[in-house]
């Protein structure tokens, strides 16, 4: 029963693909292949692009700063949000940094971040990533904190476990959950947020990669790196839920 | 021993505890026997001090707590065996297979919590609590969601295990059978805020306690707890 349905759902996933590279395909057709390259002429800007040591580079170096920035937001927002989650004083004190973080728009980071750091290096699109990602881990992190099962860290209390044993055996597995939570929306926004900073700020990485497709009108090499964004994306988010599952399917 | 010297404890304008007073001996059985509501447990939570009185003062002496509550409390992520090791040290942790074979659970070790029956749930922190070093017991209405015959069961097993390591013990309930089965001394306690209505010894030792020789006492108390003082 199990596997028919298995079976099934595969069959539609497979059936949705296929009926959105007709429309692709018809649409390419009906405006032309200057505005919108068909399926098979993607593949093979792809396949082009895909022998040159550049196309590989440029992912490789888009990968480092996405992931330098989310780890700082990871380093720095997991503690940060737990120390908010445990003492209500200190929520307050970072609350208007938390505010500021998750209110200021996108671009207005992308802008800073440029002006700050300038172009070069990547130390903006780092930055522009890690502004961007901290508020979900803080919050994530939080919630969970305050989530704590009073019960239990009563028992803990009582029976005097140590620290590291609390952290291990009580904090770290209610707070886990949450924090995939976290990483899942910021990983989301990690691979968006990298091309869109480097488009301004950089010289190197899928961002300014497009940014040189855009200006020779190769709208081809644009839906590629999309794609390859995309690929980024999904491939983050299905370790993150793995990881839950792993985590979670022996005692739930 | 143990003092709790006139503690008064208040939530918001509910006094649970006014001038409240006891005082236990070592190595005794008291049960505490009140109307549910009456303050015992939040008597116990000061015990342990996860609350602390308004006003007044507990002696503890250095003196080491473990606490059966009313629910198991066991971590849900972590296995029977693993749920014991974090309250037993180190050099301890051969008690926990005997005490695994003793509550019958030695093939449950490896289990998670959700993989165990409410009874068998009880009786792991039962384990955990003696698996703690402590001198004194708290336990609070632990056999209230049990079937009469594993409440019957535990209850020895407890007593037992209370010979062989001479802890004394609180134990909280508002069942009169309970409390007269288990306990060395049975202090009656009033409706809110709690204080001592009367003290009752029972010298019969309680393996050999049969429900008719206890008939007496079993009368007085439920005229005692009919006629309590509102």
């Amino acid at each position: 029963m199990k596997d028919s349905i298995t079976r099934n759902k595969k069959a539609y996933l497979l059936i949705s693909i296929f009926i959105f590279i007709i429309i692709w395909q018809t649409l390419s057709s009906i405006v032309g292949p200057l505005i919108v390259p068909s399926p098979v002429e993607t593949v093979k800007t792809l396949v082009d692009l895909a022998v040159q040591p550049e196309f590989w580079k440029d992912i490789v170096i888009s990968i480092i700063r996405g992931l330098l920035g989310f780890l700082l937001a990871i380093l720095i927002g997991t503690p940060l949000g737990f120390w908010m989650g445990l003492r209500e004083e200190i929520e307050a004190f970072f609350y208007p940094f938390l505010i500021l973080t998750q209110t200021t728009p996108t671009v207005s980071w992308l802008i800073l971040g440029w002006l700050w750091f300038g172009t070069g290096d990547g130390a903006a699109a780092i930055f522009i990533i890690w502004i961007i990602v901290i508020p979900f881990i803080i919050v994530n992190v939080m919630e969970g904190t305050k989530q704590l099962d009073k019960q239990l860290m009563e028992m803990a209390k009582v029976y005097k476990i140590s620290f590291k044993k609390r952290i291990l055996h009580f904090y770290f597995p209610q707070i886990f959950p949450y924090w995939l939570a976290g990483c899942s929306i910021g990983s989301g926004l990690t691979w968006k947020g990298v091309a869109m900073a480097e488009l301004l700020t950089a010289r190197t990485g899928i961002g300014a990669a497009m940014g040189v497709a855009r200006i020779n009108l190769e709208i081809a090499e644009v839906i590629v790196w999309s794609g390859i964004l995309v690929l980024l994306g999904y491939g983050s988010s299905a370790l993150i839920k793995r990881l839950e599952a792993a985590y979670t399917k022996k005692w739930r | 021993m143990l003092i709790l010297n006139n503690v008064t404890k208040h939530y918001d304008d509910v006094v649970v505890l006014k001038d409240f007073s006891l005082f236990v001996e070592k190595g005794k059985i008291y049960s505490l026997l009140g109307p549910s509501g009456c303050g015992k447990t939040t008597m116990l939570r000061l015990i342990t001090e996860l609350e602390k009185p308004d006003q007044g003062k507990i002696e503890l002496k250095g003196q080491r707590v473990s606490y059966i509550f009313q629910e198991p409390r066991l971590l849900p992520w972590e296995t029977v065996r693993k749920n014991l090791e974090l309250v037993c040290p180190k050099k301890e942790r051969q008690k926990i297979d005997e005490l695994l074979e003793l509550m019958e659970l030695k093939e449950y070790e490896g289990a998670y919590p959700k993989e165990l029956s409410g009874g068998m749930k009880q009786r792991v922190s039962i384990m955990r609590a003696f698996l703690h070093p402590h001198e004194i017991l708290l336990m609070d209405e632990p056999f209230q969601a049990l079937d009469l015959k594993l409440k019957a069961i535990l209850m020895k097993e407890i007593y037992n295990l209370h010979q062989s390591i001479k802890n004394t013990i609180l134990f909280v309930t508002h069942d009169l059978d309970e409390a007269l089965l288990l306990g060395d001394e049975i202090f009656v306690l009033s409706p809110k805020p709690a204080s001592v209505v009367k003290k009752f010894s029972v010298s019969t030792p309680q393996m050999e306690r049969k429900s008719e020789d206890m008939q007496f006492i079993k009368e007085e108390l439920i005229k005692l707890l009919n006629h309590a003082p509102i």
